[in-house]
């Protein structure tokens, strides 16, 4: 890149980018990678990891859309969770370096890749899809737009696991807790108007860890990159199986 | 309303109840101890020959139990475990929560001992 970039536009950074492959390393360690970056545009924190990797063929990382769609590329940026892809490099650098690990709380495959079958497990849990014990009606299941306003915040979600692996409690108990990101999905079937299963939704949640671990620090809206709520979507279950009269 | 609540729920709510009525019971004592002129020994034992004081005081320890009870064993169950201590982590939880049972008791004992 030096070559095709006059130099004045050019500036050295450092990459402390956590290391560990299974099958050679004992332990992870950090490894200092120094790449040049343009000074004339700002670039994402994904385009440095480019740079990185083509002077370490072996640095791992997942990355897909390259856009905040995909939610492939969720890593822990200077200790806070986030998406390489739509992090501009200039709002995380700090005298010129940056760290970046894997999410903590899942176990890592490879680097910056880590195992997210816990994540997707509690996902399937809240079961994130349409249950309709009706007859199923001729052309489409009707919304009126107002009950489909009840869903904007949280149909949006990408599932890349910044929230939940942010999540002290869904540290702790990973296996139990839901962790925000399926709550939000859980809130997101609960308050459709088409869904025939509340009821059913709520009792899965009425144990002490499912939802009610949630002590509401809300580290998860801090990192969601797509600006969601899951605290406040937690709030609203709790609301709902307090309140709630059955039959 | 409240059979109709599950585990969690009821705990959720237990906790915040107590949390209320300790909150109540120390903002009450603390208005006496403002509002009072002085507060010898005479005012403080007068005080608490009240039959009502007695009661709300002996459930203030009850609550202070309860939301003890609870809120500790949340946190045990998040850092004492097998999970993050191994075989070891059960072992200290249990430990844990036999420690906090026997000052819960002590507290429970002594409280009964002194109000009545």
């Amino acid at each position: 890149m030096s070559a095709a970039i006059p130099v004045e536009q050019i500036k050295t950074i450092t990459m402390s980018i956590y290391r560990y492959d299974p099958t050679v390393d004992k332990k992870p360690y950090m490894q200092d990678i120094v790449v040049e970056i343009p000074t004339d545009k700002d670039i994402m924190v994904l385009d440095a990891l480019h740079l990185a990797k083509n002077q370490e063929p072996s640095l791992s990382y997942r990355r897909s859309c390259r856009e905040g769609v995909c939610g492939s590329d969720g890593m822990n940026i200077n200790g806070k969770n986030g998406l390489a892809c739509v992090t501009p490099l200039s709002e995380v650098l700090k005298r010129d370096k940056i760290t970046l690990r894997p999410m903590p709380g899942l176990p890592v495959v490879r680097d910056l890749i880590v195992d997210m079958k816990q994540f997707f497990d509690q996902l399937e849990k809240v079961k994130p899809y349409l249950i309709t014990k009706s007859d199923t009606p001729d052309i489409e299941r009707k919304q009126t737009p107002e009950a489909r306003e009840e869903l904007d915040g949280l149909y949006e979600c990408i599932l890349c696991g910044c929230c939940s692996t942010s999540c002290p409690s869904f540290w702790w108990n990973p296996d139990k807790f839901l962790g925000p990101a399926a709550l939000l999905q859980s809130w997101r079937f609960i308050a459709d108007s088409r869904d025939e299963a509340t009821e059913e939704r709520l009792d899965d949640l009425e144990d002490a860890f499912s939802l009610y671990r949630c002590h509401g620090i809300m580290n998860c809206v801090s990192v969601c990159p797509k600006g969601l709520n899951p605290t406040e979507a937690i709030s609203n279950i709790r609301n709902k199986l307090l309140t709630r009269e059955k039959a | 309303m409240f059979s109709n609540l599950g585990h969690g729920s009821k705990e959720f709510l237990i906790i915040r109840a107590c949390a209320v009525l300790m909150l109540i019971y120390t903002l009450y004592l603390g208005g006496f101890v403002l509002l009072a002129d002085e507060v010898n020994f005479n005012q403080w034992s007068a005080f608490f020959d009240n039959t009502l004081n007695k009661i709300f005081t002996s459930l203030f320890f009850l609550a202070f139990a309860i939301h003890t009870w609870l809120g500790t064993w949340a946190v045990a169950s998040d850092y004492l475990t097998p999970r993050i201590f191994g075989n070891f982590g059960r072992i200290m939880n249990v430990g844990f929560r036999g420690i906090v049972a026997a000052i819960i008791a002590l507290v429970l004992t002594w409280a009964v001992i002194i109000i009545w």
